[in-house]
């Protein structure tokens, strides 16, 4: 009986201690990266939903170079040539442009 | 009765005067080879590359001069693409009557627009724009793209279409701010 004792104390300790290790890995979010393409002069798709924290990847699959600005220009990507890709680490919603060519528009929303 | 009359004289005209123009659109519409097709395809762009620099001379409007910069890169980036196209199929752009023909507009344009004062100028320029780039669009979409025969080519115009049409929509929210 005294050698059982410290058995299920030990069994109870490791139970508690993969609960415990068990919830916090469900409570800890992955971030994820999305992917926006440009292409036909527009950004697709033109509204992404994301969480914070997720990594959103543009590649411009257009002819000409595009670019992928913030709407009060707080941030922007330099130009990119067809093929190149730019990533930003989004925390908030943004809204963005393509500050060549005007009346592309693009939104981003965490949820 | 008169006024009645009057009216169906009116829309009488009006009728025969869509019927013939439409006709004699439909028998003006040009035959085009391949080779020619890419020379028109190079002037056209190379005409809006001309404007942009004067634009970039004549303008202080900031937005203007952007527009116009964006102009001089996105159809250079076309013909760049015309141009390499064309030599990997051993083609070799054709001058012909529709290429002739913008090229000799487009003098008549830059004469126009060098002619402005800057007071002018950004009005003139962009409404030129407008009106050019919906003069290419058509081309390309009743021309251009039915008549090339290699596959390359037609995708080659099919993916300058978006660029046209971004650039007319471009033109039009400056033309309204001016």
């Amino acid at each position: 009986m005294e050698t059982f004792k410290p058995k299920m104390s030990g069994i109870l300790f490791l139970l508690a201690f993969s609960m415990l290790f068990g919830c916090k890995n469900q409570e800890v979010y992955e971030p994820q990266t999305h992917m926006v393409e440009i292409i036909e002069m527009k950004f697709h798709p033109e509204e992404l939903k994301v969480h914070k924290g997720d990594t959103v990847v543009w590649i411009n699959k257009d002819l000409v170079s595009h670019d992928v600005t913030e709407v009060n220009k707080a941030w922007a990507s330099p130009a990119l040539a067809n093929g190149d890709t730019w990533k930003k680490e989004i925390t908030k919603n943004e809204d963005y442009f393509c500050s060549i060519h005007l009346i592309m528009k693009g939104k981003l929303i965490v949820d | 009765m008169k006024k009645f009359r009057k009216s169906v004289l009116v829309i009488g005209v009006l009728l025969f005067s869509i019927t013939f123009l439409s006709s004699a659109f439909a028998q003006e519409v040009p035959t085009l080879s391949d080779a020619e097709i890419a020379s028109v395809a190079v002037v056209a762009n190379q005409n809006d590359i001309d404007f942009a620099y004067i634009a970039m001379e004549k303008s202080e409007n900031p937005e203007v001069v952007n527009f116009a910069k964006t102009m001089v890169a996105d159809h250079q980036a076309v013909i760049d693409m015309a141009v390499e196209l064309v030599t990997k199929l051993g083609v070799t752009p054709m001058d012909n009557a529709v290429s002739k023909q913008y090229r000799e507009n487009a003098e008549a344009t830059m004469d126009m627009l060098k002619s402005k004062s800057a007071m002018t100028f950004d009005k003139a320029y962009v409404d030129n724009e407008v009106a050019y780039h919906k003069a290419v669009i058509d081309a390309v979409k009743s021309v251009l793209i039915p008549q090339a025969e290699n596959g390359e080519l037609k995708a080659l115009l099919e993916k300058a279409l978006p660029i046209l049409e971004a650039h007319l929509e471009h033109a039009e929210m400056l033309q309204k701010k001016l």
